[in-house]
């Protein structure tokens, strides 16, 4: 990241030979990353991180169906830059109608016959779903589901931004949505791929940034160090996933050997690096604590561990407990060369972390 | 899909038992105000100490109770009664069946059961003054 700061401090849009050198740069660092997902480099905008794409792909997809509606259908464990402005724009609007969430089952997955049923509903404009969920790791029938959603010419967002570099890219969609940190780059770029089949518009005057989808400039050295860890992540993919798919499956034994104790989400159709579990009657912020005291940082999607004080919205979609909720995200080994070591660190930690919380909350 | 009455998609909810009918016969305990994990720690510990079979109800105001103790019922081979909004509470019906012997409850983790749909927030109507 900083040979890119260096590089790349100059503004691409001016015309003196530094501005220039910024703009062949820029070009590069989309046409690497365009190559890399399959697409041409004119359909890839460059956006302030992957929540703003997810906004920015939905808006512009419901504002150029606006003649057909303006429903939206989405799974319930989408990302909550989909689902709040879905619920939001349907509240403002009166018509609880303008948001169809569709169930799914235990595992996380979208039931296909909902998800049908949900786009025959009446001024249904868009559609979005995930290619895989970032907090419990289960894929979606995305060619299924982008199928129902052709053969009733209603465009599908896909959010690949929790596994895009990481597990294959997604073939079947209308528009696809990535982060750079997915493939471990730099926080602050989001990837909007635009095919030109798709009806896209966002209301007001066009920009003249990235393609018009856009109203902010990419910083440079951003998408320079987001192009750079894509070519350093898919040159090792499919070993690195091998070995991370490896290390989750003994996390899961590790945790599923624990009394009452509930590893979420498909044990083999997932994301390779994703893990999620919950202990019955143990505290999730005290977990979390108990293993950062033993050198090992965990997530939680526990209601306690969350500014809102509400659980995840995706384990309590699935039915899934969601106290006593720990979850790992593995990173790239080339990131961090000591991942098996501290998977085997939390498998040996966690049997007596999870004893002491449940000790500790027994005697509250 | 959720059928009607039945508003925790459980398969072990009995629909036609309403929570506040068996009163007379069940423990109540009152963790309003209390957050995860607490609410369900408070059901496991009431459970243990009632005979087997016992009914207990719970009253919540934690917004993770309603997928968590629906969770442990199914974690614990338990029964979930009913499930009512009471205002600002949510009042859980729950039969012990193997809580009073913790050690023969099913341990490690449930087999995962794609026919489970996931539990939708209690829809039932509120009965002003009943709590």
């Amino acid at each position: 990241m900083a040979a890119a700061w260096e590089a790349g401090w100059a503004d691409p849009r001016r015309l003196h030979a530094e501005g220039r050198r910024a703009r062949r740069l820029l070009d590069e660092a989309r046409s690497v990353l365009a190559q890399g997902l399959g697409v041409a480099p004119e359909t890839l905008s460059f956006t302030p991180g992957g929540p703003t794409a997810l906004r920015l792909g939905l808006e512009g997809l419901r504002y150029a169906a606006r003649r057909t509606g303006a429903r939206l259908v989405a799974a319930t464990v989408e990302h909550s830059a989909i689902l709040l402005p879905g619920r939001h724009a349907a509240a403002a609007a009166g018509d609880p109608g303008q948001f169809g969430p569709v169930p799914v089952d235990a595992l996380g997955r979208v039931d296909l016959g909902a998800w049908a049923a949900a786009l025959d509903s009446p001024g249904t404009a868009v559609a979005a779903l995930q290619s895989a969920n970032g907090e419990v790791g289960t894929r979606q029938p995305l060619a299924a589901a982008h199928e129902e959603c052709r053969r009733r010419g209603i465009p599908l967002l896909v959010d690949a931004t929790a596994g895009l570099g990481r597990d294959a890219t997604p073939e079947s969609y209308d528009v696809l949505v990535g982060d750079a940190r997915s493939f471990a780059g730099p926080p602050g770029i989001g990837l909007l791929v635009l095919p030109p089949r798709t009806r896209w518009r966002l209301p007001g005057p066009p920009t003249e940034v990235e393609g018009g989808r856009v109203d902010i400039e990419p910083v440079l050295p951003l998408a320079l160090g987001a192009a750079e860890a894509w070519a350093q992540t898919v040159a090792a993919r499919d070993a690195d996933a091998r070995a991370a798919r490896a290390l989750v499956d003994t996390i899961r034994a590790a945790a599923a050997a624990i009394p009452d104790t509930e590893v979420v989400g498909d044990p083999l159709d997932r994301l390779p690096h994703v893990v999620t579990c919950s202990f019955l009657l143990a505290d999730g912020e005290a977990l979390v604590t108990e293993l950062d005291r033993r050198g090992i940082a965990v997530a939680s999607g526990s209601a306690c561990t969350s500014s809102t004080l509400e659980p995840s919205h995706v384990l309590a979609a699935m039915g899934a407990l969601t106290h006593g909720n720990i979850r790992v995200t593995l990173p790239l080994e080339s990131v961090s060369p000591q991942r098996t070591d501290d998977v085997a660190a939390l498998v040996a930690a966690l049997p007596d972390a999870v004893a002491a919380v449940r000790a500790q909350l027994q005697a509250r | 899909m959720t059928p009607p009455g039945d508003p925790t998609g459980d398969p072990t909810v009995d629909p036609t038992v309403d929570p506040a009918e068996s009163d007379a016969a069940t423990v109540t305990v009152d963790a309003r105000g209390l957050r995860c994990p607490l609410p369900v720690l408070r059901l496991a510990q009431a459970l243990a100490q009632q005979p087997p079979g016992t009914a207990v109800r719970l009253l919540a105001t934690d917004p993770a109770a309603h997928t968590d103790v629906a969770a442990f019922v199914r974690m614990r081979g338990l029964l979930l009664l009913g499930v009512r909004v009471e205002g600002e509470h949510t009042a859980y019906l729950v039969r012990g069946v193997s809580a009073t012997a913790p050690e023969a409850a099913p341990s490690g983790p449930p087999a995962a059961d794609p026919g489970m749909p996931p539990a939708a927030p209690p829809a039932r109507p509120t009965t002003p003054g009943e709590a």
